[in-house]
């Protein structure tokens, strides 16, 4: 005698016996069984058996006995289902406004990690004023890419034109501004300088006051980038 | 040696006028109808159902413009005809008594006999607690009405896997049973 014919079908064979299919399985097992004399002949063998264990109570209670009284079935509920809970109106879905917090918290990450790695120095600032002192102001490089460079001026008025050179050791012009604005009713300077357009070395800075046209308002001052 | 012929074949002999393949398929649909009448409803009306659909078969099988095939219309048939049982013994009960479920009309009161049987089985499935408890668990399951995925659930384990624990542990207690439970 041969075994199953469709041994796909063939595995429902206990399962139909001990009812658990669902009908439309059954039904497929039972023309299953119309065909495959094999899987009738299996079930047709253990009708009481199988039967007993169904139907009879003292049977029954002994398989209870035995495999222990089964615990309520709780409804698994996955990982993700806590944050996307379908039932829950999208609104309100855990997952959708941890979404949203990581949304808005975006701009504000962008911004802190771009100053903690911009590596932000105080900026230098120094000094210079017309004195015969020997002490020349030093610019440190090493401390930050930026200085300000503080200068007083005699004789200044609001409508005066001030023309600023910065020169380096061998005379050449580095920075020059012909309608510098940067000074105020005092008299003070303030000019802004960024280290990467120089190299170390002694500068000077000239500042020329243009409009009274006099020797006299030419200032030069001195100071060194290490 | 008589080679078996499967339903489809007989089915087509009997179409063509073969009366001894006639007389074959419907032994071999009578058969098969009574063991299915009998996973419904109790030994006497089950065969009498499997009777009446296997007449009804005989009577129109021949006009009969199948959808899908012969054994599915006539499976069908049966089925119909174990539908229209409870249905006849549901009006007859409400008629008579009221209340009771129809359900409680297919209790298998032939299965509370044969205390040998309970003795071997009880034995066997002792036994096979020991080495396969999974079975025993399953089975367990089963009476308690769970379905197949949510025993699947409980157990952890894939439908396919569900199968197989429960063939592995029929094959054991028949086995068993066949060694009279020792």
């Amino acid at each position: 005698m041969g075994g199953c014919i469709n041994p796909s079908l063939g595995k429902l064979l206990h399962a139909y016996e001990l009812k658990s299919l669902t009908p439309e399985e059954t039904d497929r097992f039972e023309l299953h069984l119309l065909e495959c004399d094999h899987c009738f002949n299996e079930v047709s063998s253990m009708v009481d058996e199988i039967g007993t264990m169904l139907y009879d109570e003292p049977t029954k209670q002994a398989i209870t006995d035995l495999a222990g009284q089964p615990l309520p079935s709780a409804e698994p509920v996955s990982f993700w289902r806590h944050f996307w809970p379908f039932r829950t109106p999208l609104l309100l879905r855990p997952g959708f406004i941890y979404a949203l917090l990581v949304i808005a918290l975006i701009p504000a990450y962008i911004g802190v990690s771009s100053l903690i790695t911009s590596k932000a120095h105080p900026i230098q600032s120094i000094g210079l004023y017309q004195t015969r002192s020997v002490e020349i102001p030093i610019l440190d490089k090493s401390r930050g890419s930026d200085a300000v460079i503080n200068f007083l001026l005699d004789n200044f008025s609001r409508n005066d034109i001030l023309s600023v050179t910065i020169k380096g050791n061998d005379g050449r012009a580095v920075y020059a501004n012909e309608n510098f604005t940067g000074v105020d009713d005092q008299g003070i300077g303030r000019l802004y300088l960024e280290f990467d357009r120089f190299k170390a070395g002694s500068y000077t800075l000239e500042v020329i006051n243009r409009k009274q046209q006099s020797p006299a308002d030419r200032s030069v001052f001195e100071f060194t980038i290490k | 040696m008589t080679q078996v012929l499967t339903m489809h074949e007989l089915y087509e002999k009997a179409m063509a006028g073969d009366s001894e393949a006639e007389k074959q398929l419907f032994e071999r649909l009578l058969v098969r109808f009574k063991h299915f009448a009998k996973q419904h409803m109790q030994g006497e009306d089950a065969d009498d159902v499997a009777q009446e659909a296997c007449l009804t078969i005989l009577s129109k099988y021949k006009e009969q413009a199948y959808e899908k095939s012969f054994e599915a219309w006539a499976h069908g048939v049966l089925k119909m005809k174990i539908g229209n049982h409870f249905q006849h013994l549901a009006g007859r009960r409400k008629n008579i008594a009221g209340a009771e479920d129809v359900e409680n009309l297919t209790d298998n009161k032939r299965f509370e006999d044969g205390l040998d049987l309970k003795r071997r089985l009880r034995s066997c499935l002792k036994k096979i607690n020991q080495h396969h408890p999974r079975y025993l668990r399953a089975l367990n399951l089963v009476q308690h009405g769970y379905t197949t995925d949510e025993i699947c659930r409980m157990m952890r384990v894939k439908p396919n896997y569900f199968y197989v624990i429960l063939n592995r542990g029929r094959k054991m207690l028949k086995e068993c049973l066949k060694q009279g439970g020792m």
